[in-house]
């Protein structure tokens, strides 16, 4: 895939183009700072109308009750009441934010439980156009700034991820229990999401970061069929020290068939040798340090997939093996 | 709001890394653009506090993946002409990848650059993307054989 590398990086806008751009951006962005009250009157009239409406409904709800019933009346008349306010919810102490950092003290109830979420939704995406896919069912945030807009890809019944503090990732039921305690010096917790996975469980995700490219990411999952682990007796099929890239041409085909590309080591056998065997020398991308990639298989059965970036060996041995 | 310096700045320091992940993903470079344009302008609107260049972009990436996904999904757009037409290659071997990546699935393209060009690990396309890792690994090795496929019956 050189070639794909070298064809994209000769790809560059022209100056004209920039230009364009950055005016389009300066004239979009002046004319949404003119605000005009219409719209806002139209949305007032339309939501008082709405409200009207409403009322209307609601007390004729008795009598319509009694005749054919109205599948999607039926589930509307069941579902929770929506509220706009993320604090309102019963879940909103687990939400990120500089006002919901306390640690709840209790037992905590799962992210997603909430069956609406708080914010309004917009479908964007639904059954993708090449069939692939079809059977992978999420519902997660796809707009970083505020998770108001979810995607689904594959139409299944709809369920909602969740940012959460670093305290509530902790707070998870077993999930939790595998967040690292401490974390190499400069590295502060950037992100937390969690969300059901399914089989009927969850997954929590988790990223530090040292303010520049250095970067731990953890996904924590527990799947039905744990991945099959790794024999750490054989170094050879785990060991990135032991072969040059690029491995596309030097790696012999069992190897790569064996899962060197993302092994997965059982607990019990994960020691700071194992750990510093999978630290890719030279290769911390834009970060300095290592670039690391396993799994680690805990005996409960969660799975801990670890993407780190800019450690050396003994600092990702002390991250993993706490 | 920032002022012009500010945002020639935002643009120069992302518009190349957001306009080829939108042109792996369209294929279109008139689409592709307007993706950008909406992915900086969405940045201007909601202002998000982003702690570093690092988090703005991925934070500009994954809106532009969004609205890759949008258009694709409300107008089918997909490329009339070959790529390398709007941007010829260099020589055979990229010219070559370059197509055999323009003829997978736009979804399939998108997974194949950001994890060959832009350097994504799995858990990081499934971050960008909304997918799950399962599917992100399932896309990739698919795509590789196509690729493998298609790079053999082109030389």
């Amino acid at each position: 895939m050189n070639a794909y590398q070298r064809y994209m990086e000769s790809i560059r806008l022209t100056p004209e183009e920039r230009d364009a751009l950055r005016s389009a951006l300066e004239a979009r962005s002046a004319a949404r700072r003119k605000p005009s009250h219409l719209p806002r009157l139209a949305a007032c009239a339309c939501g008082l109308a709405l409200l009207a409406g409403l009322g209307v409904g609601l007390s004729q709800a008795p009598e319509e009750s009694a005749a054919a019933p109205d599948p999607v009346q039926g589930a509307v008349s069941g579902a929770p009441v929506l509220t706009l306010d993320p604090k309102a919810t019963p879940d909103a102490r687990l939400y990120a934010g500089p006002d919901t950092l306390e640690t709840p003290a209790e037992a905590v109830p799962l992210p997603w439980s909430t069956p609406v979420p708080s914010e309004p939704v917009t479908v964007i995406e639904a059954h993708p156009e090449d069939g692939s896919g079809s059977t992978d069912a999420s519902l997660v945030p796809a707009d970083p700034e505020g998770g108001s807009i979810f995607m689904v890809d594959g139409g299944a019944a709809p369920s909602a991820a969740a940012d959460l503090t670093l305290e509530a990732c902790r707070a998870l039921p077993r999930l939790g229990a595998h967040v690292p305690e401490t974390l190499p010096e400069g590295f502060s917790f950037a992100s937390g999401t969690s969300g059901p996975d399914q089989e009927g469980g969850s997954w929590l995700t988790l990223l530090w970061s040292d303010g520049a490219l250095g970067e731990v990411f953890l996904s924590l999952t527990q799947p039905e069929t744990p991945p099959e682990p790794m024999d750490v007796s054989d170094p050879a099929a785990y060991d990135v020290r032991l072969y040059e890239r690029p491995w596309s041409e030097r790696l012999p085909e069992a190897v790569r068939a064996g899962g060197f590309a993302d092994p997965v080591f059982r607990w019990e056998d994960l020691t700071e040798e194992v750990v510093a065997a999978r630290g890719l020398p030279g290769d911390g991308g834009d970060a300095g340090g290592l670039r690391f990639t396993f799994r680690v298989l805990y005996p409960d059965g969660v799975v801990a997939a670890y993407r780190i970036k800019g450690l050396t060996r003994s600092e990702a041995a002390a991250l993993v093996l706490g | 709001m920032p002022d012009r310096e500010d945002l020639e700045g935002l643009v120069l320091r992302n518009e190349n890394i957001l306009y080829r992940a939108a042109l792996a993903c369209l294929g279109d470079p008139e689409e592709a653009r307007d993706a950008v344009q909406d992915a900086f302008l969405r940045l201007l609107e909601k202002a998000p506090a982003l702690e570093s260049p690092e988090h703005e972009r991925a934070w500009l990436l994954k809106v532009t993946i969004n609205r890759c996904k949008d258009r694709l999904r409300f107008w089918r757009r997909h490329p009339t002409a070959p790529l390398t037409e709007s941007y010829p290659a260099a020589g055979p071997e990229e010219a070559s990848a370059a197509q055999a990546v323009a003829a997978l699935p736009p979804k399939d393209r998108l997974v194949v650059h950001l994890f060959y060009y832009q350097g994504c690990s799995v858990a990081e396309i499934a971050a960008l993307t909304g997918a799950r890792a399962g599917t992100v690994r399932s896309r990739l090795s698919r795509a590789r054989q196509k690729l493998r496929h298609l790079l053999e019956e082109s030389t």
